[in-house]
């Protein structure tokens, strides 16, 4: 069934169908999310030659799991958040990024950090920051990063993927993107 | 830039697995019967913290060197080469496994991880201190010495009357001019020999029949005492 036939359906609406086992509905869920999954891949997995590999692996895990979905939720941070554990894997299989078991910055609490929105210059300046200098960032730091500017997600929906709190998603960013400015800095 | 395959190519790829058979939906109770043995996994490593904990200060209270932190830097030393090590190590151990379970639930990854463990030291703690005020840990230990326990007599034989150094815990027998005689919870009788230096606990002497810890060193049959403190009575200590 392509996406033209049920433009009206919420993404929970057809992952309930897919979970009474209409195998073909996840199409439409594919057609809604492969291009995006693609993004996410292509810039959280900066220089990864097999992120191909991974989104079709995200999609798998997606429909062999997708019973454990409540539709009650949120479909997209349900699959973004297959997709950030299979990419973090993924990392971790290379080993050639440092992912660290415990992060000193989901131990303590910290100052909620207020949403930057709606300044469009900043966020131009910001994308085409991340577009010359996303690979020399931590991975910790890429992913909030792609996900607010590439993803356009807020702090909550970024929180729920990641699995940590609110506030240390604005403290990730604030320091992503102090990482970004420095390193433009140091090669100037 | 790296190449992705175009969505048709990706979704034909997935649909064709899919319909291949290549992967299977998994079943709604395998999900379930995940989410239930994380539940139970939380509580019986909490219960089974809880025991734990509770046992260490039930064997530190029986020993007596809960009680002697108050002799200063000395009473410190006594009560740290007391404390059983390994236990605390394989509660820590307990503690770490708990805190990642748990971090598994929302409630938990929502918040800081500070949070959590604040949450979890502070309900073991206090359910520790409740279930050492019980009577499971000196009727457990009296099985022990039956010989009742179907298994963990040797744990408690080993740990639960385990003495400390230095430490001495009974009750006064009778009083003489240079201290007093007390009676041990090992079935000794010991002189007790007192000196201006030592510090009494609460202030004031001891009387016949006070249970009380005695800290000092012992020689030739006699303690010297540093301290003396009064306790509570049993039922923390086996009075057989």
């Amino acid at each position: 069934m392509p996406e033209s036939a049920a433009p009206h359906k919420t993404d929970e609406s057809i992952a309930s169908e897919v979970q009474a086992g209409d195998a073909a509905s996840f199409g439409l869920l594919m057609e809604r999310y492969g291009t995006k999954m693609s993004r996410y891949a292509r810039r959280f997995l900066f220089g990864y030659e097999d992120a191909e590999d991974q989104v079709q692996e995200v999609f798998l895990k997606a429909y062999a799991n997708i019973r454990s979905f409540d539709p009650e939720r949120k479909f997209s941070s349900w699959l973004y958040r297959i997709a950030h554990n299979e990419f973090i894997n993924a990392i971790k299989k290379r080993g050639r990024e440092p992912i660290s078991f415990l992060d000193p910055d989901t131990i303590f609490p910290h100052p909620v950090a207020k949403e930057r929105t709606g300044d469009e210059a900043e966020a131009r300046e910001t994308r085409a920051l991340l577009e010359w200098g996303l690979e020399k960032l931590d991975p910790k730091y890429r992913e909030p990063l792609v996900l607010f500017h590439y993803e356009e997600m807020d702090y909550r929906e970024i929180a729920e993927i990641l699995r940590i709190p609110v506030a240390t998603v604005g403290v990730r960013l604030n320091r992503g993107r102090a990482a970004l400015k420095k390193a433009v800095a140091d090669k100037t | 830039m790296e190449h992705m395959p175009n969505d048709n190519s990706l979704k034909a790829k997935v649909l064709a697995a899919i319909e291949g058979g290549k992967v299977t939906m998994r079943p709604k109770w395998h999900f379930l019967l995940k989410t239930a043995l994380a539940i139970a996994g939380v509580v019986f490593l909490t219960l089974t913290l809880v025991y734990l904990v509770s046992f260490v200060v039930f064997a530190m209270r029986q020993n007596g060197s809960w009680y002697v932190t108050c002799f200063g830097s000395r009473g410190l030393r006594a009560f740290l080469t007391a404390m059983p090590w390994l236990l605390i190590l394989v509660a820590a151990a307990i503690f770490a496994i708990l805190e990642v379970l748990v971090r598994r639930f929302s409630f938990s990854y929502r918040r800081p991880l500070l949070y959590s463990i604040i949450g979890i030291l502070i309900f073991v703690s206090l359910s520790s201190l409740l279930v050492a005020h019980t009577r499971l840990h000196p009727g457990l230990l009296r099985h022990a010495q039956e010989r009742r326990l179907p298994f963990g007599g040797a744990f408690y034989r080993g740990y639960g009357m385990k003495g400390a150094r230095d430490v001495e815990p009974g009750f006064v027998v009778r009083l003489m001019d240079e201290g007093f005689e007390m009676d041990t919870y090992r079935g000794a009788h010991v002189p007790v020999l007192v000196t201006p230096s030592t510090e009494f606990i609460p202030d004031g002497r001891v009387m016949v029949g006070d249970h009380v810890i005695v800290f000092g060193p012992t020689d030739e049959g006699r303690i010297h005492a540093f301290g003396v403190r009064v306790v509570p009575p049993p039922p923390f200590f086996d009075q057989r």
